[in-house]
């Protein structure tokens, strides 16, 4: 056949409904697809212009270490897995050993106030006695810890030197911290050793133990 | 010549017997002084006549001088707070002492390299090699946080006492070494230099410590002693006992191989010794320094009993049916004395003195002043 020999298939009108029912079927499904996922109005919690209520809940934490949490206590710590071992632990206390230094961090934890601390430390110290002989207080300024704190709570701290003794011989010099902080109910006595004597690499190796006691968290807190 | 009441043989005249060193005025016969130093009773434990038995009485003086002013100086050194100086000291103090004796009493006779190479050298290797290995087995805190008494009080103990009397085990079949003096003497150089070597190695780290490293003075003095005398001495005495008994096992007359009785046989000597040791170490593990200290010195005190009982009575054991020779002169007493096994006038056993030949020995001793077997 010769082109232009038939004309359209649909007149005007016709062609006029084809569009508006494919129109309104097409905008009623969107409307149908938006009033489903439509999550309603926001629920009122307290009467208008009253407070009430909890705050908001936050999601869990992204968790890329490990950590301890004293079942009696509360209080928690982080670590990394890579660079630190749990070597033992209780439901109040933890040891943790570093895979990368001579470096040894002691977490104990007791129910007690600010004001217990030295307690703890007293306690502490006599218990070190019993493994290292000669333990006596470091007053060496650069033994001295500045700032002392556990978990970002302000605490005290004191300096020890003491040495390893075995029926073989005595043997390295170690260098002691104790640093205890406290929130009022829980106390934490973190107790660092480690037998590096150079002061510069005994900094860095101190620095290590603090990064982990700066993840310290106290319950509720 | 007399009757002896105590041997009944036919001896010379004079306060003692040649043959038995019993005392001749004493109608018992009975011998009141240790064989190796006739002025000292066996049963009461002295250091420098247990564990330099061969010295004269003069030189033993000496000795006791050195021990007391080396004692002093190793204290000093504590109480200045030189920790680091004063361990050193300490652990070469008693060492040192035993190596003069070796050259003193030339205990090695004309063979120095062997006797040396198997009781000193091999002691002063073992114990840096098992220094080291405990340092391995427990590096820095770990010693703090994993405690093992098993391990540092008994296995490593019980290993170090075999490697001290393993040593000397090599001089044994030398026929020219065959004094019960001479196991003694090479059982006590091979545990004395082992412990010095040991302390030396183990303790090395605490110079990184510096000069005066922190630490309270008083518990220093008390480690002081045991690293200076206690440990020392101990491990001499309970090696050089085993030694003992061994040496008179088997290289002593077959007649005399139950002179020490029961006690004296390898079999108990030898695990009684390292009981000593391991006692010693474990004592460590649990007791403070100062308690330790006491702890060991009654040890040792044990240990030397048992040394002075196996010398006295090894001696005396090995005055065999020698003739009575001609006069000599006694390089203790420096009086006359016919030549057997005592000094017929201060009653030390003539084979506790110096080996050295004619002309080789101090003014003291007269020429030809040779052991009575030297001839027989």
């Amino acid at each position: 056949m010769n082109r232009g020999e038939w004309g359209v298939r649909a007149g005007r009108g016709r062609l006029l409904l084809i569009f508006g029912v494919v129109l309104v079927v097409l905008v009623g499904a969107g409307a149908a697809a938006l009033a489903l996922s439509d999550p309603g109005p926001a629920k009122r919690v307290c009467p208008s212009g009253e407070l009430c209520g909890e705050p908001p809940k936050l999601a869990e934490p992204l968790r890329n270490l490990e950590s301890y949490s004293s079942s009696t206590l509360g209080y928690s710590v982080e670590f990394s897995g890579d660079r630190w071992k749990a070597a033992d632990q209780d439901e109040d206390s933890v040891v943790l050993e570093s895979k990368e230094a001579d470096l040894l961090l002691i977490l104990d934890g007791r129910p007690t106030g600010a004001a217990g601390i030295n307690s703890m430390i007293e306690d502490r110290v006599s218990s070190l006695r019993k493994r290292i002989f000669s333990l006596e207080r470091d007053e060496d300024d650069d033994a001295q810890v500045l700032g002392p704190n556990v978990g970002y709570r302000d605490g005290t701290a004191q300096s020890y030197a003491g040495t390893i003794d075995t029926p073989q011989g005595a043997r390295a010099q170690l260098a002691i911290v104790l640093m205890g902080a406290s929130d009022g109910r829980v106390g934490v006595l973190a107790t660092v050793v480690t037998g590096e004597q150079n002061p510069e690499r005994r900094r860095a190796v101190f620095g290590r133990a603090d990064s982990v006691l700066n993840t310290v968290t106290w319950k509720d807190s | 010549m007399a009757t002896c009441p105590s041997c009944a043989h036919e001896v010379p005249e004079g306060r003692f017997c040649v043959r038995c060193g019993a005392d001749l005025a004493d109608e018992k016969g009975r011998r009141r002084g240790f064989a190796a130093a006739s002025n000292e009773r066996a049963s009461v434990p002295r250091i420098v006549s247990s564990l330099f038995p061969q010295l004269p009485r003069s030189d033993m003086d000496t000795f006791r001088v050195a021990l007391g002013v080396g004692t002093v100086l190793v204290l000093g050194l504590g109480i200045a707070g030189l920790y680091p100086l004063a361990l050193i000291a300490a652990a070469l103090l008693v060492p040192i002492l035993t190596v003069l004796y070796l050259y003193d009493v030339d205990v090695y006779e004309d063979q120095p390299l062997i006797v040396l190479a198997f009781t000193v050298a091999w002691g002063a290797l073992c114990g840096v090699g098992m220094a080291i290995l405990a340092r391995e087995l427990g590096a820095g805190t770990e010693v703090f946080s994993n405690e093992d008494p098993v391990l540092r009080g008994v296995v490593l103990p019980l290993t170090s006492a075999a490697l001290m009397l393993a040593g000397p085990l090599v001089l044994l079949p030398y026929r020219r070494f065959n004094d019960v003096l001479d196991g003694a003497t090479f059982g006590a150089a091979s545990a004395v230099s082992f412990v010095g070597a040991q302390a030396l190695t183990y303790g090395f780290s605490l110079l990184d410590a510096g000069l005066r490293p922190v630490g309270e003075t008083l518990p220093w003095l008390a480690r002081l002693g045991t690293v200076a005398l206690a440990q020392p001495i101990l491990a001499m005495a309970a090696i050089g006992a085993a030694a003992a008994a061994l040496w008179l096992r088997y290289r002593a007359p077959v007649a005399d191989r139950r002179a020490l009785g029961v006690l004296g046989h390898p079999l108990v000597a030898v695990p009684a010794a390292f009981g000593l040791i391991v006692a010693g170490a474990i004592g460590q593990t649990f007791l403070p320094v100062g308690l330790w200290l006491l702890w060991l010195t009654a040890l040792a005190a044990v240990a030397l009993i048992g040394l002075r009982r196996a010398i006295h009575l090894g001696l005396r054991q090995e005055a065999s049916e020698v003739a009575v020779g001609p006069e000599i002169q006694c390089a203790n007493c420096e009086h006359r004395t016919a030549r057997h096994t005592f000094c017929q006038n201060c009653g030390i056993a003539l084979q506790a003195l110096p080996k050295g030949g004619p002309g080789t020995r101090r003014p003291g001793a007269a020429p030809g002043a040779q052991r009575p077997e030297a001839e027989a």
